[in-house]
């Protein structure tokens, strides 16, 4: 039995909730696994497997911007980011040395790797995308992505592999022999499970994403909800409010759900209304969902890349959050046909132990 | 570790070195573009302006480019 020590990044719950099926995975082959993450990442984790050992483990602030000046302000924050990844680092060493482990993996942590044991690497963009403007930025992330690469044994990409079923575009393609070498296409990787239930509601709209941008989709979906026919739910990821449910019509509108609720809820959906995060696009896909509306939140360059992509392969309609025409825009949807049959997580988290994990663990 | 930081450190430095000598640039130019206009030197003034129409059609064929070719 080996021991494993998994560490999501606490930007959003999407890095937590895909490792779900992996850490599921280790425990049933029998591994030891210790989470170590922050935040809502841990308590998801902690909801999730409580009979698992979890560290509080500290990450850095998302440098996300509220409007379009991610660029900028990202390259502002990168000192500090740096700084942060060198005391995670240090604070990873601190935590080796007191427990032995077999392996490590970070989701998404850059400082969380060890030259001691092997360590394994979980992101679905390889590559990242950035405005036109920014060419210069992203063609210097290259090397520097190459650098990150190369403290890892392998990297998992939750992504089919470079070509028609690949989710992430041109994200998750490996531009570097470093990459190249490393990277091992899982497919995608979901902690949301298909349940056998009936989908009787119309419409799920699940708004989410860093303020002020949040409230802003949050105003203009309850204005324009009343013009939907049918009934739905509109989750307002605002934790902070009370959590009683308030009905507006045929609509009901919650200020936020559990996990398990909300993978209930996206179950019983035909039409899925949502922010355009990597996670929820693989949630979408597990779900074999063939109807959603996708609203990136503006200035964050990944999701606006995704949306355009899906649009640009007839996968999903889009629009951008200020041009939101709600009634039209759902009339779209209906254009669009979905991703295409791929294999689900079940299947892939199989592959992922049997053809990399199962080479450092037994 | 130590690798990361030597080098991080010293591939911020030349970020935001570089940051600063085009921005400089840009504004040198601009001087040079006002200061034409307000002597009535419209033929090095069309110069400059052409100049600087050229360099940001050359900046954006170079990323559409390198978008095209999958460079990035």
């Amino acid at each position: 039995m080996a021991h494993v020590l998994v560490s999501p990044l606490n930007w959003g719950l999407g890095h937590a909730t895909r490792d779900i099926p992996v850490i599921r995975t280790l425990r049933d082959h029998g591994h030891d696994v210790t989470i170590a993450a922050c935040g809502n990442a841990l308590s998801v984790l902690r909801q999730e497997f409580p009979e698992i050992r979890s560290i509080e483990y500290p990450d850095y602030p998302v440098p996300f911007s509220s409007g379009h000046l991610f660029v900028p302000k990202f390259c502002a924050a990168i000192p500090f980011m740096l700084k942060a990844v060198v005391r995670e680092h240090a604070t990873l060493e601190a935590i080796l040395a007191k427990d032995r482990y077999d392996l490590v993996i970070s989701d998404n942590r850059l400082g969380v790797f060890s030259s001691e044991i092997p360590s394994i690497f979980i992101s679905h963009q390889l590559h990242y995308h950035l405005p036109l403007l920014y060419w210069p930025a992203e063609l210097l992330a290259i090397p520097v992505n190459q650098y990150l690469h190369e403290q890892y044994n392998r990297i998992i990409v939750p992504d089919n592999p470079p070509g028609p079923l690949a989710l992430a575009g041109k994200l998750s393609r490996p531009q570097t022999d470093v990459a190249r070498k490393r990277v091992f296409y899982s497919g995608i990787l979901s902690g949301t499970r298909q349940l056998a239930c009936t989908r009787d509601l119309d419409y799920l709209i699940v708004i989410s994403g860093p303020e002020p941008q949040r409230t802003f989709l949050e105003k203009v979906i309850l204005s324009k909800i009343g013009d939907l026919d049918g009934s739905g739910v509109v989750l307002l990821g605002s934790p902070q409010r009370p959590k009683a449910a308030t009905r507006r019509g045929n609509w009901i509108c919650v200020s936020y759900v559990s996990t398990e609720e909300k993978a209930e809820l996206m179950n019983r959906a035909r039409c899925v209304i949502c922010r355009s995060g990597y996670t929820t696009l693989m949630e979408l896909a597990e779900l074999e969902k063939d109807r959603a509306l996708l609203i990136p939140t503006p200035g964050q360059t990944e999701q606006e890349y995704l949306s355009w992509y899906y649009k640009e392969k007839g996968w999903y309609h889009s629009q951008d959050q200020g041009r939101l025409d709600l009634l039209d825009d759902v009339e779209k949807t209906h254009k669009y046909h979905g991703f295409p049959a791929m294999p689900k997580t079940a299947e892939n988290v199989h592959r992922l132990y049997d053809e990399l994990l199962a080479e450092y663990l037994e | 570790m130590d690798d990361l930081v030597v080098s991080g450190v010293i591939a911020l430095l030349v970020l935001y070195a570089g940051i600063a000598l085009v921005v400089y640039g840009i504004l040198r130019l601009l001087l040079l573009v006002v200061e034409a206009a307000l002597a009535g030197n419209y033929l090095v003034f069309g110069e400059l302006v052409t100049f600087i129409t050229g360099v940001i059609l050359a900046y954006i064929v170079v990323g559409l480019w390198l978008r095209r070719t999958g460079t990035i």
